[in-house]
């Protein structure tokens, strides 16, 4: 993806807009709302593998994470983050997010960070 | 004794009211190398790190516990553990050596493998070293966008000028939190004004600055803060795990991330645990690593005065930079807070990165008068701008900014301005005078121009909140307000979160909004004829300062 421009015509937004659609103009007559102006998990998915390919393995993962996230609302992202911040949740309600990240949002690698979470903070007394 | 007229005169220099104290590894003031660092060490038994740096699994902390499951390459750690810590450090500065050999091998150190390692160089040394190792081939600088009104008007302006001068990020924070929405927005109109494709971002707490983000007034954060003992980091309200989650969740909204960290947060909040700045700094960016965001922003940054104070903490500061370039990191190098009362020593200071080059020389050069820089105070400010760029045509570096003409700073000012006045006017905020604009447009800082009335400014910001007004709004009040260009060239950073190549290591963009990362333009220096080289119309730029005497 050498000197790879954002005017590729083949990339679609997260809401399947074509890049190449969203113009000044678009914006004017009110056809582009704001979630068209997010990225797709397709797109995340391929910058993970130019990250793999690139011998960044970490970055890959995280983008891979980023885009099983595409599929949760603003809000939830933040009630998790913040359930994940110190003493901030008890060993159930990690569970349960881990559970519904795995389950209902098919967010597998997102669930394994929160297990692994879980495990460590439990060790540490930082759980609720 | 009579005293001496020279040692009252030496008494007086600026440099004697900085404060310095000895080595004092129990409470953490040891800048390189402690007696109580752990001695490098790994065990891996049936693919699990069951042993780092001499503790057990079980007496991991989260830090520990992180670093051994997300960071730490075990397929490349036989190797490198085994390996001399003389040895890797020569490769390092050896031009012979390529940047990934140096890449693969530091992937499977452990924190303390690395710190020993780095603690063989000297600061020439690690020059060459951070030459060779920083991730972009081509550098740059950011630059601290505030004032202490929350002018709208300033904001803009000072970005607007500080584009034109070749800053390829911009940063603002609040005297006043609520503030947030409205310096951000100012911010994002008036870099583009100045010179298209300046990333932007404001610092605050860490929800609101993903939620500004998110509505699209920001292109990317920074503020992702971490640290190297656990205490701090949960004195810090997060963890390893709550940060991975927070930069992916970032990505997924297609915005790049960096991290903050930097030696002397762990001595300054009580809890070093006894190591050296830089072992802990080494545990921040191991995080950073695993976490996979692309990049940090480290060298001491904001509590620059701790290492600053102790023997070889200018160069510990260097060190971190050096080690986060290493593990293939973007470095935004600090040269940030100001730390000392002493020209001679704050110049030296930056040389540092500013010499070898880094993905970012400052991450913070305060672009207005250091008194209304509320990051409180850069090393270098607005006043150092013709310094800075006679320092670039002296060495021939290519420090990232230019000279620029007083007429041309005026007219992407005034343009700015007037565009941040026509912008509130469409969103209903408070009312931006003619004079604020015209005071903002020929002003210094914020000494020259009139007060806002901040409760208006507050109520205004709380409401664009509420009304869930988002960066396509800031489009639309531009283009309607006659603002084109600027419309056009703020609608292009939005678009950069569909493409996502920006959330590439260490990217930028140029005037043209194309990116130039670690991916598509990596560093390949290895010695004299390689890597990057001032020249062509870059060197003819940075030729032309304002006061040269013409020989015609």
């Amino acid at each position: 993806m050498d000197g790879h421009s954002n005017t590729d015509n083949r990339i679609l937004s997260g809401t399947g807009v074509p890049l190449e659609d969203i113009t000044l103009e678009a914006v004017l007559a009110g056809k582009i709302a704001p979630d068209d102006i997010k990225i797709s998990a397709g797109t995340l998915e391929r910058q993970s593998g130019v990250s793999a390919s690139a011998g960044r393995p970490q970055m890959a993962e995280n983008l891979l994470r980023a885009a099983e996230m595409t599929k949760i609302p603003d809000n939830t992202l933040l009630e998790i983050y913040n359930k994940l911040r110190p003493n901030r949740a008890t060993k159930a309600e990690l569970e349960k997010i881990a559970d519904d990240l795995g389950g209902l949002y098919g967010a597998p690698r997102c669930a394994a960070l929160v297990r692994d979470a879980l495990a460590i903070y439990e060790k540490r007394g930082i759980l609720l | 004794m009579p005293g001496s007229k020279r040692f009252e005169i030496l008494r007086n220099r600026p440099v004697n009211k900085d404060g310095f104290i000895r080595e004092w590894p129990e409470l953490g003031f040891c800048a390189m190398r402690s007696p109580y660092d752990p001695a490098p060490s790994l065990t891996i038994e049936n693919g699990k790190i069951v042993e780092m740096d001499g503790k057990r699994r079980e007496d991991f902390d989260f830090i520990d516990a992180f670093v051994a499951d997300y960071a730490i390459r075990q397929e490349q750690a036989g190797e490198s553990m085994s390996a001399p810590e003389l040895g890797i450090a020569r490769m390092m500065a050896d031009i012979n050596v390529p940047r990934a050999d140096v890449v693969r091998m530091v992937s499977g150190c452990t924190p303390a493998k690395l710190a020993r390692v780095l603690d063989y160089l000297n600061v020439v040394e690690m020059m060459m070293a951070m030459q060779k190792m920083r991730v972009r081939r081509t550098p740059s600088t950011q630059a601290h966008i505030t004032n202490r009104k929350d002018d709208p008007a300033q904001i803009a302006a000072d970005a607007a000028e500080g584009a034109l001068r070749g800053f390829r990020e911009e940063e603002t924070t609040v005297g006043v939190a609520r503030y947030a929405p409205l310096n951000a927005v100012a911010l994002l109109i008036g870099s583009q004004t100045g010179r298209p494709g300046v990333l932007t971002q404001c610092a605050v707490e860490e929800a609101t600055e993903l939620a500004l983000g998110i509505r699209g007034f920001t292109t990317y954060a920074e503020t992702i803060s971490v640290y190297g003992t656990e205490r701090v980091f949960v004195d810090g309200d997060d963890t390893p795990y709550s940060k991975a989650f927070l930069t992916s969740a970032y990505a997924s909204r297609g915005l790049k991330t960096r991290f903050t960290s930097g030696s002397g947060s762990e001595v300054l909040m009580g809890c070093a645990e006894q190591k050296s700045m830089l072992y802990l700094e080494i545990r921040c960016l191991m995080v950073t690593k695993g976490a996979g965001t692309q990049g940090v922003q480290n060298g001491s940054v904001s509590c620059v005065g701790i290492p600053a104070a102790v023997p070889s903490g200018i160069r510990e500061i260097l060190a971190e930079n050096l080690a986060a370039a290493c593990l293939d990191l973007e470095c935004a190098s600090s040269n940030d807070q100001s730390f000392t009362h002493s020209d001679m020593r704050r110049t030296a200071r930056t040389m540092l990165q500013f010499l070898p080059g880094t993905d970012f020389i400052f991450s913070g050069y305060a672009a207005e008068p250091n008194y209304d820089n509320m990051f409180a105070g850069s090393n270098f400010d607005a006043e150092d701008f013709d310094d800075y760029n006679v320092l670039q045509r002296d060495m021939m570096v290519d420090g990232g900014l230019r000279p620029v003409k007083e007429e041309e700073a005026v007219r992407v000012r005034q343009k700015a301005a007037g565009a941040v006045q026509a912008v509130f006017r469409r969103l209903g905020l408070a009312e931006i005078t003619d004079e604020q604009v015209e005071a903002a447009t020929y002003a210094h800082g914020s000494d020259d121009t009139p007060e806002r009335d901040a409760l208006a400014d507050v109520l205004g910001a709380d409401q664009m909140m509420a009304r869930g007004v988002t960066g396509l709004d800031v489009v639309k009040a531009l283009a309607e307000s006659g603002f084109q260009d600027i419309a056009d060239s703020v609608l292009q950073m939005l678009k950069q979160r569909i493409t996502g190549d920006y959330l590439q290591t260490s990217a930028i963009l140029d005037e043209n909004f194309n990116v130039i990362s670690g991916v598509n333009d990596p560093n390949d220096y290895q010695g004299p004829g390689t890597g990057y080289r001032v020249g062509g119309e870059r060197w003819k730029e940075i030729q032309e300062i304002p006061n040269l005497i013409e020989t015609d």
